[in-house]
């Protein structure tokens, strides 16, 4: 692949993609855009990076996934679809990337150094490189992290790129985003339609307090679902006459493709040059390829020298084992071979599925076995990149062994300092909580010993008698009665206007609320002077809430009975009194003005 | 009480025997005051009867009842060491008495009488007038332990009632504040009742902190009726009802410095002393602090700024130790 490109060419992004409805792959290098048909070697299309004059991208959730480039030379344009089964990924990767480029020019054309649209760019030879720089800086570090990130993650890069693809959103972007926004949280949206339809506040004042949704929700919509990993399981459809139908889209053909790699080769080498697309999947359906693992059918199937030559490349790939994994890398920590003499006595047996040929089941299950592990291996490539290379950093060396085996708790304890805690009085505790200290009051005159004295004698000298009635008080029962009373009216707390008020007003209360609180938030985040027209219309939001909102309703709630005006009362009432704070606020401030413009 | 505290209740209360711990309150300076409203034996009169009612409502019912004198607690019944009042009582028999509270009757008084017969010779400065009511807690408390291992089935529902006429005694919050702790732990409610005077405020919150009841009568002489209407119900009775009690306590903390109700203050990371300004060196525990105060401007910040700088006397809320 890499012949086709010029020296110091690498590519940023690729993606399946029909140009002119033929399949092929549509690369991203950091110098231009091009399309490669399949099974071939040079680009027929290829767009300098300059010469893209504009970028024109499908609908979100069309049914066809593609871009539109626009070439300034020629005024020709390019659209490419992409066919893969995760397009719109795919697609927004290109996307990003090419309006990263776009933006970089723009950023260069601004630096205002005349050297029209990127002559120096045009050098396709490494050469170009340096002349870049010197007309601008910002031009040679934006290549970098893309070209790690290729080499670094091998297509897997779609964090990074998502994350410059929220800083690349255009205003358009942003638009759409509060739409969906606003389709997709009711409640937001009433506040919307209260504020600014309402005129409270304006359109970009709405959304600059909540900042954090609209880039939360760019994340989200940024973040793609990797591939299913489910095992393909093409079913037919029978029609009427008992005739059979495959239908085959992107997906399929993509998942075909991951499950077997021999067909992928297949496909590459006959479509679109010797056999059409639709011819080749007919031939697959009827070849002895698809057929074998569904039962019986296999031995009737005619000939067909591709795909016989496809299975039994397939079943060699199965038969073989997989290449050996070297060993020498292997964590000391966790290799079970080094200790292997210390175990000679052992009570399980080491596991021979996958050892060819020992058992029968192991032959007839192993070919099974290693398809799933091919294929799910495939799978996790395709969204976490292959396996990194082994780096070698990890503790291999003795030291990090050494530092492995060193167990925490044979470590002899340090004495960890503390400070003694010597507490001079702790009566102190006490009086921070109970005030100041009350002992009991000894009267003056008498000895202490003498109290205790009378003390047992008053004692012993009345008997307790148990069977004389007792001289209850009548307020002591009146005093228990009104506690109770108390404490049960606690556990209940009075009504409040979602049980009160009809639904309807109690959500016009509730939204009202809302609405007032947003202008206040409003209200005070503007009291700088800078902000003073907004400040004044804050003011006017904030005194027509109070005087029509508010009070229209008051007057349904009252129309309703007492009950109901009490309820949407209370409810408001925090509001009403954070509102004439406000004002009073803005009133001073108003007064105050024209002093400080004096003195000024 | 929420309704869903009401089905914990349920869920933990079942109508099994109870073990009452009473801690009688024997203060002779308080008893004795001339002020008081009630003379000890009256009161007993009407503590006996809640006992026995208590006794009678259930044939399994426990009782264990400490006094708390001064500067010594001691248990009334069952009397643990010593020979037991049984024989002494068999000779009083008295047909018109059912047995059990005749046993304890008996015991309570002559206990309480030879308590008070014989006066501490030594009666230091900071003893006088506080009643040793942690020692009687940690003495209920450990009865009630002993009660619960050697029940093997598990059905005893324990509780503490503090029956008390002293102030707080300055010199036990430790103890008590430890107290309250265990019985919070061990699942023991603390039911308190000052009989008169001002708030108990440690045993308000004891009572808080178990999920206790705490009464102070507006009329001593109602005791019988205090009593027998807010503590007699056991802990599966109170999740049916509504029971007077005191609901709100005051847990604001003062400063130890100023003794000012303080909202943000400094807190010594060692003894957890409050201040309501910086000082280098903690006057309680004496603990250095070899750090710069933060700044006014930060110190209005309250607890953030206080979080970056760990082990530092941090401004905290307002919550104390045993709020928490």
């Amino acid at each position: 692949m890499s012949l086709m490109w010029d020296a110091g060419e690498s590519v940023k992004t690729q993606a399946e993609a029909q140009f002119r409805k033929r399949p092929g792959t549509a690369y991203l290098t950091n110098r231009r855009l091009a399309w490669v048909p399949q099974g071939g070697l040079a680009p027929t299309v290829s767009v300098k990076h300059d010469d893209i004059g504009g970028l024109f991208v499908s609908a979100e959730g069309a049914a066809r996934v593609m871009v539109k480039v626009v070439e300034n030379k020629t005024n020709t344009s390019h659209s490419f679809v992409f066919t893969s089964s995760n397009a719109v990924r795919e697609r927004n990767e290109f996307k990003d990337s090419i309006s990263a480029v776009l933006a970089e020019r723009q950023l260069r054309a601004n630096a205002g150094t005349g050297a029209g649209t990127g002559s120096g760019v045009k050098g396709s030879s490494p050469a170009g490189s340096p002349s870049v720089s010197d007309v601008s800086t910002p031009g040679t570090p934006k290549m970098g992290p893309g070209q790690s990130k290729m080499s670094g993650l091998n297509g897997s890069g779609s964090s990074s790129s998502s994350r410059t693809g929220l800083s690349r959103t255009g205003p358009s972007a942003e638009l759409k985003l509060r739409f969906e926004l606003l389709k997709q949280n009711k409640e937001l949206a009433t506040l919307h339609k209260e504020l600014v339809m309402g005129k409270h506040v304006s359109e970009e004042e709405f959304w600059e307090s909540r900042k954090h949704l609209l880039r939360n929700k760019a994340a989200i919509d940024q973040q793609q679902k990797g591939q299913s990993s489910a095992w393909l399981d093409l079913k037919p459809e029978t029609g009427e006459s008992n005739d059979v139908k495959y239908v085959m889209t992107p997906q399929v053909i993509h998942s075909v493709c991951q499950q077997y790699p021999s067909i992928k080769r297949a496909y590459d080498t006959f479509v679109p040059d010797k056999l059409s697309e639709a011819e080749f999947w007919k031939r697959y359906f009827q070849s002895r390829f698809f057929h074998r693992s569904r039962s019986g059918r296999g031995a009737n199937e005619p000939d067909d020298d591709i795909f016989d030559r496809a299975l039994e490349e397939d079943e060699e790939e199965t038969k073989s084992a997989p290449k050996r994994i070297k060993l020498d890398h292997i964590n000391r920590l966790v290799d079970l071979s080094t200790t292997e003499e210390d175990h000679f006595e052992s009570y399980t047996s080491p596991d021979s599925t996958m050892a060819a040929g020992k058992t029968k089941e192991s032959k007839e299950a192993m070919p099974l076995i290693r398809r799933f592990n091919r294929y799910a291996q495939r799978v996790l490539n395709s969204t976490v990149g292959p396996r990194k290379p082994f780096t070698g950093s990890e503790p291999f060396n003795m030291n990090g062994v050494e530092r492995a085996i060193v167990l925490e708790d044979l470590q002899e304890q340090k004495e960890a300092s503390k400070i003694m805690l010597d507490i001079q009085d702790t009566r102190r505790y006490f009086e921070s909580q109970g005030g100041e200290v009350t002992s009991s009051k000894v009267p003056e005159a008498q000895h202490r010993g003498d109290i205790l004295k009378q003390f047992y004698k008053d004692f012993t000298e009345h008997d307790v008698e148990l069977n004389r009635p007792f001289n209850i008080p009548d307020t002591t029962f009146t005093y228990l009665m009104k506690n109770v009373k108390v404490n049960r009216a606690r556990t209940m707390p009075p009504k409040d206007g979602s049980q009160v008020l009809p639904p309807q007003l109690y959500q016009d209360a509730l939204s009202c609320h809302a609405a007032g609180n947003e202008i206040l938030r409003h209200f005070w985040a503007s009291t700088s002077a800078d902000k003073a027209a907004k400040h004044t219309r804050m003011v006017e939001s904030l005194k027509k809430i109070r005087e029509e909102n508010i009070n229209s309703l008051m007057i349904q709630a009252s129309s309703l009975g007492v009950e109901c005006l009490d309820a949407i009362k209370m409810m408001l009432k925090p509001m009403g009194e954070a509102i004439e704070k406000a004002l009073k606020q803005a009133e001073a401030a108003r007064l105050k003005q024209p002093l400080v413009r004096k003195l000024a | 009480m929420t309704s869903v505290i009401t089905s914990v209740c349920l869920l933990n209360y079942k109508d099994d025997s109870n073990l009452l711990v009473i801690v009688i309150d024997t203060n002779p300076f308080e008893w004795e005051h001339p002020s008081a409203p009630l003379k000890l034996n009256l009161a007993l009169k009407h503590i006996l009867a809640f006992m026995n009612a208590h006794l009678a409502g259930r044939h399994d019912n426990r009782l264990a009842v400490i006094a708390s004198h001064v500067g010594a607690s001691k248990f009334l019944y069952p009397t643990l060491n010593e020979p037991t009042p049984g024989s002494k009582v068999q000779t009083k028999k008295d047909a018109n008495v059912y047995q059990v509270f005749k046993v304890v009757n008996d015991a309570v008084l002559t206990g309480i009488a030879k308590l008070l017969q014989d006066p501490r010779p030594t009666l230091e400065e900071k003893d006088l007038g506080s009643s040793k009511i942690a020692a009687s807690l940690s003495l209920g408390l450990c009865y009630i332990n002993q009660a619960l291992k050697s029940d093997g089935m598990g059905h005893v529902k324990p509780r503490i009632l503090v029956l008390t006429v002293s102030p707080d005694s300055s010199s036990d919050y430790i103890p008590i504040m430890n107290c309250i702790f265990s019985a919070q732990k061990a699942n023991i409610p603390i039911d308190v009742c000052k009989i008169w005077g001002e708030d108990a405020v440690f045993l308000q919150q004891a009572a808080h902190i178990t999920e206790g009841i705490y009464m102070r009568p507006d009329d001593p002489r109602g005791l019988l009726q205090t009593l027998m209407f807010s503590f007699l119900p056991d802990m599966f009775s109170r999740s049916y009802l509504h029971l007077p009690g005191q609901d709100e306590v005051d847990f604001r903390a003062a400063c130890f410095c100023h003794k000012r109700i303080v909202d943000i203050g400094f807190v010594c990371s060692v003894c957890l002393s409050i201040f309501c300004s910086f000082s280098p060196v903690c006057s309680t525990c004496r603990t250095k602090f070899a750090f710069q105060p933060l700044l006014p401007s930060a110190r209005r910040l309250g607890a953030k700024a206080g979080a970056s700088n760990p082990g530092s006397p941090r401004p905290s809320s307002s919550s104390t130790p045993s709020a928490s």
